[in-house]
């Protein structure tokens, strides 16, 4: 296709995008202009609600095909998220020589993790004594930014304590915690980002915060942040301290 | 979540259990939508081997990127047959099985008409979807037939039944809007 497609065009083709019966280069065109339009978001969701029926038999699919899909899982997970360790109770069971595989995989993982962590300390020890007043200004030129995303944390059960964040456009982010206890030393302050009905866990805070700074990719709309054993949780199960 | 529990979950609650990994949530997802998928793949790959791939493809992306479905953007039944339609799609017009497509398009122009595959088990929605179909225009029944279930691209549509492109993508966007209204009608599809 040589010329550029027109809005009129783009739209008359949402619904034979939605059946995938668009050539390649319409196909780019047409999901650039659903990225910035609601209206044909929609008229495509209901095209493929309406789509969805169409070849429809009630049947279920073959009974060895789970089997073989639960099997496929067994696999590491996608680095990013090794990070969310998570006891898996509900596993079944694999031989023991997978088992031993398996268990070493994890020690390496920890290992490999405590690393990080203790790197990770190791920068938050040299900010703190040694960048905090160059990263307290960062934060206070974010905090002024108005293209940056700011959050307000406040005490869900109406304690006397805040906290302030803002996410500047290019993802990092600053929280502002000093008004938070000390915790004991074997305790952290642990930072989430709820993105969609997601939370996800945005680093460790340390058992006396004061200006932290964290990186936070796409969508993250509330923060919250949860006291956790010292080394963090994967999926918490604390009422927050803070929330938005 | 016990197993009694997860039966009555929404599917917007089950992806959020399986961003957490767990797996009993991906097998409710499956039991509910995994026939669906399979019964596209299979309708357009006329292959077993091959449909059975895609649903583990689709399964398994569910499992790994769950945040790509977004509940606010349609139900994740409409998700998950997008998602095994685009791969079955991929698979048809990749190289290897154009052959077997050519010869299965021969037979399947000569086809008229819709119809449902012979293991239907649900007659109530089989018949909502087969009377909303038949509210269709003709040519727009037909256009929409070959693109969703015979993998064509509009312009092959066009070609094959010797229409114009442009009549032939009206066709199917006016088609597709008539079959949503009459499927609500029917009480079939009404979420999101």
């Amino acid at each position: 296709m040589s010329e550029p497609l027109g809005v009129a065009e783009i739209e008359e083709l949402i619904g034979a995008y939605a059946l995938d019966a668009v050539e390649p280069d319409e196909r780019a065109a047409i999901e650039a202009h659903l990225a910035g339009c609601p209206r044909c978001r929609a008229e495509l969701a209901d095209h493929l609600e309406a789509a969805s029926y169409l070849s429809y038999t009630g049947a279920p699919a073959p009974d060895a095909l789970w089997g073989r899909i639960s099997a496929a899982l067994e696999e590491p997970p996608p680095a990013l998220r090794l990070a969310v360790v998570q006891p898996r109770t509900e596993r079944r069971g694999p031989s023991r020589p997978a088992l031993w595989t398996l268990a070493a995989a994890a020690a390496v993982i920890l290992v490999v993790m405590s690393v990080a962590l203790v790197r990770q300390h190791a920068q938050i020890d040299d900010l703190h004594h040694q960048q905090a007043a160059a990263v307290a200004r960062s934060a206070r030129q974010a905090m002024s930014d108005p293209a940056g995303q700011h959050f307000t944390l406040t005490s869900p059960s109406g304690a006397e304590v805040s906290a302030t964040a803002v996410i500047s456009p290019s993802g990092t982010g600053y929280l502002l915690a000093s008004d938070l206890p000390k915790l004991a030393s074997d305790r952290t302050y642990q930072l989430w980002g709820v993105s969609g009905s997601r939370v996800i866990s945005l680093g460790l805070l340390g058992p006396s915060p004061q200006v932290s700074t964290f990186s936070a990719h796409g969508g993250v709309k509330g923060l919250a942040i949860t006291d956790e054993v010292a080394g963090g949780v994967a999926v918490t199960r604390q009422t927050p301290v803070l929330a938005t | 979540m016990g197993r009694d529990e997860i039966q009555d979950v929404s599917d917007a609650v089950l992806v959020i259990g399986i961003s957490r990994y767990q797996e009993q949530n991906l097998a409710e997802a499956y039991r509910r939508h995994a026939g669906a998928v399979y019964g596209l793949a299979r309708r357009l790959l006329a292959n077993q081997a091959m449909a059975e791939e895609v649903v583990q493809d689709v399964f398994l992306r569910l499992w790994n990127q769950p945040d790509r479905f977004d509940p606010e953007r349609g139900s994740l039944r409409s998700y998950l047959l997008a998602q095994g339609h685009g791969r079955s799609v991929d698979l048809l017009r990749s190289e290897t099985s154009r052959r077997a497509r050519e010869e299965r398009d021969a037979r399947k122009t000569a086809e008229s008409g819709y119809d449902l595959e012979h293991e239907v088990m649900d007659l109530t929605v089989a018949d909502g979807v087969r009377g909303a179909m038949s509210e269709l225009a003709d040519g727009e029944r037909r256009a929409i037939e070959l693109a969703y279930l015979g993998g064509h691209t509009y312009r092959e549509v066009a070609a094959l039944l010797g229409e114009p492109e442009g009549t032939v993508k009206s066709r199917i966007r006016s088609g597709l809007k008539k079959l949503r209204v009459e499927l609500i009608e029917a009480g079939i599809g009404g979420m999101p």
